[in-house]
């Protein structure tokens, strides 16, 4: 199983070489996932026929040297809320549980351009709801360096499958850190990248001002190349961009006499020791690397959870108003007439995070409450987006941990929803003003469990924060190291 | 004593080609659910993208209104269970619509009025519920087709003016051609908000009616409103706000919804449309492209064509006919073509259902009718039945009569040779003529046509048969 440790560009660099053909990494990637994910759960949907069918296809584009791109023939996991044209789409949700998309979310048919092997859909919180992939109607994902501890959420799926080398790398979506934290527990690298620079069409939303999807892989340089691959043109989403100059272009740049800021707020109160620690040597490593550090102060930080959650859940309760057994999805067997039957469905459809979620935000956009909570949370989001404008004129990046704590156990649930709400309180920032953030392996506990660090960039600036996370591996291995158990 | 106060919100369908949020085609009585796709379905992951010509035409409605046009306006969810709606909200225009503060002008009983037009927004339409025995099936074909909302303020006084108001709107909606403006297909939808007050009081509640398929029954809805609001306020009652449905073939109205069963509809912006920003040279150039509407085209064609104020107004009426007369009156005479259209071809669209810029009668082969019927060479009658026939076939005008041998005898010596010989004939009738019995000459008149087969034109023998009958007081 050897060649599942190596990097997507490894395998690549392999296939030009004629020393390895896609269908053997394909054969390598279905024995790992049948022998490991009884244990992980982090497919709910695998492909083998469709991959192994795909693979012969990258097969022959290797042999006569036509391969359509630097990842032809290499596997794939794709979060289960991207739509996969005749593939189930499922949310991690009975109301889904059988629903098969008919059209390729806009990032997929650029994968499928790119000759890349769809390996499955991974598990994840029901529509993204949830930090520790464990609201799934399909059971919990476990964490690979620790099977009784949660994979982090929501896309915790992508993250395990990573992290055990069924896949060198997935496809996740982030909305308020669902990315970049379960990479952070499972001790592999994720990136969401600017807000529009990857198109959402086809993406099952969550929360459509936050949506992105994002990349979680072995390292940053294999993450940075999948990037350019799915932020490719699109014009099914009105919100999209682009990334002109793409990912990668700034990768091998140094980082020496750069500044980085460091936000003293989330370095106060919640923080984990053993997580500090790993943080202030990765600080250090940028130390070394000769950047220059500094701290700063930014008051409005202690509101970005509240304003995260207003809008998120607003946006959240009509987006999924559509889910009302009429069309498509889980219809309740028995009712009485229309309404009924859409009560009925939706309320055995979705699972109880989800409802609490659509009755917050539905709550929250009442004519009688817009004002009260929408607009004061939007008004917060403007003032955050232009104080973090205000932070890039000073800082080449922004600093800080992925997580307030280590991976969680799971079973246990948080009875106190607001401490829950907090875990994500490092992460929602890029989410509310739109910017590039990242999170790779930067130390374990005493336990063994993974830490993140997070870089975070200026809107459209994704190459350049991504070049302090690929400084930051080229001088650490803490990325390299695989879970035991895994192997 | 009391006073209607009325306001309407009038939904237009745009007639885009494709629908306001994806590519689907936007049509009309197509097979059940053949124009659908993942965004007007509402499937999982589908988001919209902005139909640019519906925004245009929104903009166009805007400036004919004479509304102030908002840069940037946007798009809001607007939350409400319905089946037929695939995302179950309407995305809408709730608080920053794409034109607002307008003014329009129209004409009650020769006086002209005028009321302002709050705001007009863009939306986009739900699918159509089809019930039968078997259930109720859902055509999303409509899903996503764009309309407009025109919303007046409460500014129209009658039954009359509201209908004129209405008759106003379509007119410069159809000469804009963004609509179709049909209100028994759904393409034009008028809801009523009416209260009634004392003049020296303040504005009563209102209630707003629905289901209105005609213009009539508009009129029919406010005036028993009116009446039905006054009888509860004289028995000491309150009107309460509510919605009403109108059931024309009975003239009732009853409850829909009241005010404790309204939902919140939870507006909020659409996170996956940005605002929408309209330039400058935008607007201005959709101004001035502005077609010339019914009433300036009005006092225009009465000034240049010399035809009836009437004639214009039912000419006007219809921006195609209009074009069609002007097209007509360029090639033949100008009052003979507003005659033949207004009585002729509007009873002809009438009885064949199409329209005539659709039919066989171009303009120019109307003006060639009108040219040999001006000339003599036809008789009236003659030019109509070829009106007739060329409507729906398309004939050579001149090849067919001339096969048919309906040319009228014109030449004054045939003529004239013709009434010598009836005169000679007939010599106690002319007599009768000069002894005074009028009569006498209609004989005359028919004796003559019938020598010529009836193919000579009246005119002239009436003309030659006078001044023979002057001429040869001897005879």
């Amino acid at each position: 199983m050897d060649i599942l440790n190596l990097s997507a560009l490894e395998m690549s660099a392999l296939i030009d070489k004629k020393e390895i053909l896609p269908s053997e990494i394909v054969c390598e990637t279905f024995k790992k996932i049948d022998t490991f994910d009884k244990k992980y759960n982090a497919f709910i949907t695998t492909l083998y026929d469709s991959a192994i069918d795909e693979a012969k296809k990258a097969d022959a584009r290797a042999i006569s040297g036509k391969r359509l791109s630097v990842f032809d023939g290499i596997p794939v996991a794709i979060k289960d809320n991207i739509c996969t044209k005749g593939v189930k789409t499922t949310c991690g949700s009975k109301m889904l549980e059988n629903y098969i998309a008919p059209y390729d979310a806009t990032a997929i048919t650029h994968l499928k351009n790119a000759g890349m092997i769809m390996a499955g859909k991974t598990n994840m919180d029901e529509f993204g709801m949830g930090s520790c992939s464990d609201t799934s109607y399909f059971g919990a994902v476990h964490n690979p360096f620790d099977i009784i501890k949660s994979a982090g959420g929501s896309s915790g799926g992508s993250a395990a499958a990573v992290a055990s080398r069924m896949v060198p790398f997935a496809l996740g979506s982030d909305t308020g850190g669902s990315v970049r934290q379960p990479a952070a527990m499972c001790g592999v690298s994720g990136i969401k990248s600017t807000y529009g620079a990857v198109s959402r069409y086809g993406l099952v939303a969550y929360s459509s001002s936050f949506d992105q999807i994002g990349v979680i892989s072995n390292n940053i340089a294999d993450g940075a190349e999948l990037m350019n691959i799915i932020s490719g043109n699109d014009t099914l989403d009105s919100t999209y961009v682009g990334l002109k100059d793409g990912f990668t272009h700034l990768l091998s740049s140094s980082v020496k006499d750069k500044v980085i800021g460091i936000p003293k707020e989330y370095l106060d109160g919640n923080i984990d020791g053993e997580v500090n620690e790993a943080f202030l040597n990765a600080v250090n490593v940028m130390k070394q690397l000769g950047c220059r550090v500094e701290y700063f102060s930014l008051d409005i930080l202690k509101y970005v959870v509240p304003c995260y959650y207003i809008i998120s859940n607003a946006e959240a309760s009509t987006n999924l108003s559509r889910f009302d057994g009429v069309k498509y999805g889980y219809r309740a067997p028995d009712f009485s007439d229309i309404n009924d039957m859409i009560k009925k469905s939706r309320s055995s459809g979705f699972g109880a995070e989800v409802k609490k979620r659509i009755m917050l935000g539905t709550f929250a956009i009442t004519s009688e409450n817009y004002e009260r909570y929408y607009k004061k949370a939007m008004e917060i989001r403007a003032n955050l987006s232009s104080s973090f404008d205000r932070l890039f004129e000073r800082y080449d990046a922004i600093m800080c941990p992925t997580s307030p704590t280590a991976a969680r156990p799971l079973g246990i649930r948080e009875t106190d929803n607001t401490r829950m709400y907090l875990s994500d309180i490092y992460t929602v920032s890029a989410n509310i003003a739109g910017l590039p953030a990242l999170s790779v392996p930067c130390g374990f506990t005493d336990e063994g469990l993974p830490v993140g660090v997070q870089f975070m960039g200026r809107r459209f600036c994704d190459a350049k924060m991504l070049s302090f996370a690929t400084e930051y591996q080229r001088v650490t291995d803490w990325h390299k190291r695989l879970p035991k158990e895994a192997f | 004593m009391y006073q209607a106060v009325i306001g309407v919100e009038v939904h237009f369908e745009l007639s885009t080609e494709t629908k306001l949020f994806c590519r689907c085609k936007n049509s009309f009585g197509e097979d059940e659910n053949t124009l659908c796709c993942p965004v007007c379905l509402g499937l999982p992951g589908a988001i919209p993208v902005i139909n640019k010509r519906a925004v245009e035409y929104a903009l166009k409605a805007g400036l004919a209104l004479g509304c102030r046009v908002n840069s940037p306006n946007r798009f809001d969810r607007k939350s409400y269970f319905y089946p037929d709606m695939p995302n179950e909200y309407q995305t809408t225009q709730a608080f920053i619509p794409i034109c607002v503060n307008g003014c329009v002008e129209f004409e009650v009983d020769g006086k002209i009025k005028s009321v302002g037009i709050h705001e007009i927004h863009l939306e986009d339409d739900a699918g159509k519920l089809i019930h039968s025995d078997g259930g109720t099936r859902i055509d999303y074909n409509r899903a996503g087709v764009p309309l407009i909302e025109i919303v007046t303020e409460p500014g129209l006084y009658s039954a009359d003016e509201t209908v004129a108001f209405l008759e106003e709107l379509r007119l410069r909606m159809s000469y804009l051609g963004i609509s179709d403006c049909k209100m028994q297909e759904g393409s034009m939808r008028v809801d009523v908000n009416l209260s009634v007050h004392k003049p020296d009081e303040p504005l009563g509640t209102r209630t707003e009616i629905k289901n209105l398929n005609s213009f009539r029954a508009v009129a029919n809805a406010i005036k028993n409103e009116t009446e039905r609001q006054i009888k509860v306020i004289e028995n000491g009652g309150v009107i309460e706000q509510e919605t009403r449905r109108f059931d024309d073939t009975k003239g009732v109205s009853t409850v829909m919804r009241s005010k404790e069963t309204r939902e919140d509809y939870r507006f909020f912006p659409e996170p996956n449309l940005p605002p929408m920003y309209i330039p400058v040279n935008k607007i201005d150039e959709t101004r001035s492209n502005l077609p010339e509407f019914a009433g300036d085209r009005q006092r225009r064609l009465c000034a240049d064509y010399g035809i009836s104020l009437a004639d214009a107004k039912i000419i006007t009426s219809d921006r195609l006919i209009a074009d069609y007369f002007e097209a007509v009156a360029s090639l033949c005479d100008q009052r003979e073509a507003a005659n033949r259209i207004v009585r002729d071809i509007l009873q002809k669209q009438n009885e064949t259902k199409i329209h005539v810029t659709q039919s066989c009668l171009t303009a120019e082969k109307l003006a060639e009718i009108i040219g040999i019927f001006m000339s003599g060479r036809i008789s009236r009658r003659t030019s109509r039945q070829l009106t007739d026939v060329a409507f729906c076939e398309p004939i050579d005008i001149i090849e067919y009569v001339e096969k048919k041998g309906l040319f009228q005898i014109v030449d004054e010596q045939v003529i004239s040779a013709a009434i010598e010989s009836i005169l000679c004939e007939n010599s106690s009738v002319v007599d009768d003529y000069k002894n005074g019995k009028t009569a006498a000459f209609s004989y005359l008149v028919g004796e003559t046509m019938k020598r010529l087969k009836g193919q000579a034109s009246p005119e002239i023998v009436n003309k030659m048969l006078g001044l023979m009958l002057k001429s040869n007081k001897n005879l």
